[in-house]
């Protein structure tokens, strides 16, 4: 296949046997984490992962830089692989096929993903603007900026009651039913999750040279063209970044979200009218409470391997149209 | 280093610097105010955590973790999933009861009181908030105070099964445990909230002290009987009514046993007494435990209590 077009082949090529390669890896790496984790011995896996890096982008590369670029962060991936990786091994196959099968697991999935949509969409919706001005600079800026990142350091159960109390009965809408509403719930997300797509977005701004946009305005594109035809499409990666980051942490939102919107009434199409769930987090733990880490264990892994299916879309899909292909 | 020298024979070997405590959130007052009193008095380090009962009572049994005492809002917890794998005693050493908590501003909050509530939380719009049965204690014991009302004690009831419907219909379950519930009626999203009085009495809001056939605080036969009668399903089981007995108790797999003894005992003789009436909890005395596990009773908690077969109706 890869030599039917003559001038091509080289990047093909290159293209195939970079896919071998690092099916090769994944198969290898695979091979090792089970018999390191089937014989009890998961640390010798972390040995053998950052062994093989290291081995691996010596013979690709050879150069000192890359070997310890890679065996340094090979460190981090075995931290943030490690765990996930055995909490994957340790689940009984049964068990998730039987909560991949319940329909109320359906309900909490479908809510845990579009939930966070929502409140990414809301984020993005008004944080893109935000960060356009941020980037360009306003008198003031710094207390925009301090305010836009001050949900970080907010406890989460805390932000849950800000929320209540800014937007609920006795707040600044309240005609707005907050307490167990999808509204509640979107809002909460986005407290937490907006300052990831704001900074996110900003930062691409930020990295665009200015002389683009005076070359655009020069040639008689208005603010609103330039923006359409050259800083937004350049900034896009950043807004999709942002979006995801702040899909993710919605995702992952448990404190805020449990005051807020314990259990949320929602229409879900399969069903074809309002069902009421509660956001996965919420789910996870109390299946905990009333089953056991295993069974909260098996809806975890399939919020897990749900996300982690949107994470390759995303990024499969922004790699294909933004730089015509990663290395 | 405490695991060695105190699984003999806690009273007589030298006692760890620190300990660990597991409780109900529904503890926390109580147990804060002890804390520095207990470690002053004790020279010890008193590490407490506070989560859910059941929460609680799960990281030592799911978790794997160790404390050295563990304190919880329904001792059936401890009978029922501590005994015998992590524990293998328990002391019943207080008593709470259900109330409803207000803001001055709630619908119909000018009018209520111990003889209307009913009349008043069914009406239209009216917003009750309790939280989850399936996962609280606070929560299924919240449905049970409504339920009683509309079963009769004594020949009379307080309220007819319609009423127990229109008040069902007007709660809603916004939480998992209670401690969010007081924010939520505060914000103005809740106008009545069922929890326990030791935290009503505490919060500055105004509050009913409910009708002792409903609120769950009597350990007596002929109120435990009563009791029994409601019943609530959830997706983690039925729940039947009883009094609300809190239980301690040290657990099997504790690091430092001797410090976890210290602290029930402090709980059942009148320092700690003196603070739970003080936050609204009615403390049992003398404390009560399973005469079956006797033998396993830290000698200094044994001294303070009171061995018994049953509380009421309930097997211990």
């Amino acid at each position: 296949m890869a030599t039917e077009t003559g001038p091509s082949v080289e990047v093909d090529s290159g293209g195939m046997t970079s896919v071998a390669l690092v099916v090769g890896f994944v198969v290898l790496q695979g091979v090792a984490f089970a018999a390191a984790y089937t014989t009890g011995r998961p640390t010798w896996y972390a040995y053998f992962m950052i062994g093989s890096t290291a081995v691996t982008a010596y013979v690709l590369d050879g150069s000192s830089f890359t070997v310890a670029t890679a065996t340094l962060g090979s460190v981090l991936v075995v931290a943030l692989g490690l765990p996930l990786f055995m909490f994957v091994a340790r689940q009984t196959p049964s068990l998730v096929v039987e909560k991949a099968l319940n329909p109320d697991v359906h309900r909490v999935l479908y809510l845990g993903v579009y939930g966070p949509l929502l409140a990414a969409l809301l984020s993005l919706g008004f944080g893109v603007p935000l960060a356009h001005l941020l980037s360009e600079g306003f008198p003031g800026q710094p207390l925009v900026e301090s305010l836009v990142d001050l949900p970080l350091v907010v406890p989460h159960s805390v932000a849950g009651i800000l929320i209540l109390f800014g937007f609920g009965q006795s707040g600044a809408f309240p005609n707005v039913s907050v307490l167990g509403s999808m509204v509640g719930m979107v809002l909460a997300m986005t407290f937490v999750a907006a300052p990831y797509a704001v900074n996110a977005t900003r930062e691409s701004f930020e990295a665009i040279e200015d002389r683009l946009e005076y070359a655009s305005r020069i040639h008689g594109a208005n603010r609103w063209e330039t923006f359409r035809r050259v800083t937004g499409p350049l900034a896009a990666r950043g807004m999709i970044t942002g979006g995801v980051l702040a899909w993710a942490r919605a995702v992952s939102e448990f404190g805020a979200v449990a005051v807020v919107a314990y259990s949320v009434t929602f229409f879900y199409p399969p069903a074809g009218e309002k069902v009421t769930a509660q956001h996965a987090p919420v789910f996870v733990y109390n299946t905990y409470l009333q089953g056991g880490l295993e069974e909260s264990g098996a809806v975890a892994f399939l919020l897990l391997a749900v996300s982690a299916v949107i994470f390759l879309i995303v990024r499969y899909l922004t790699n294909d149209d933004a730089t015509g292909g990663m290395p | 280093m405490s695991t060695a020298t105190e699984t003999g024979t806690p009273t007589a070997t030298p006692m760890s610097a620190s300990m660990t405590i597991f409780h109900a959130g529904s503890l926390a007052p109580p147990f804060s105010e002890a804390e520095p009193q207990f470690e002053d008095e004790y020279d010890v380090d008193v590490n407490r955590e506070a989560k859910g009962s059941v929460a609680s009572t799960q990281k030592i049994t799911q978790q794997g973790r160790s404390a050295d005492v563990l304190g919880v809002s329904d001792f059936r917890l401890i009978r029922n999933r501590v005994l015998p794998e992590y524990g293998d005693w328990y002391a019943i050493f207080t008593t709470n009861s259900m109330s409803i908590q207000y803001r001055e501003d709630s619908p119909g909050a000018d009018e209520i009181s111990a003889d209307n509530w009913w009349e008043v939380l069914t009406r239209d719009g009216v917003t009750i908030g309790h939280s989850d049965p399936a996962v609280d204690p606070g929560g299924y014991r919240a449905v049970m105070s409504q339920q009683l009302g509309a079963i009769e004690f004594n020949g009379e009831r307080l309220y007819d099964d319609a009423t127990y419907q229109a008040l069902r219909e007007n709660s809603t379950v916004p939480t998992g445990t209670e401690t969010n519930l007081e924010g939520q009626l505060e914000s103005g999203e809740l106008d009545y909230v069922f929890y326990y009085q030791s935290i009503s009495a505490n919060s500055g809001l105004p509050y009913i002290d409910l009708q002792p056939e409903v609120d769950l605080s009597q350990a007596t036969s002929e109120y435990a009987k009563h009791y029994a009668k409601a019943e609530v399903e959830t997706g983690s089981g039925t729940f039947t009514g009883a009094p609300i007995a809190y239980g301690l108790t040290v657990p099997s797999v504790a690091e430092a046993p001797g410090r976890g003894a210290q602290w029930v005992e402090y709980f059942a003789t009148e320092p700690g007494r003196q603070i739970l009436e003080d936050l609204g909890l009615v403390p049992v005395d003398p404390v009560v435990v399973p005469a079956a596990s006797e033998d396993a009773i830290p000698e200094r908690v044994m001294n303070v209590a009171s061995a018994q077969e049953t509380l009421g109706p309930l097997e211990l």
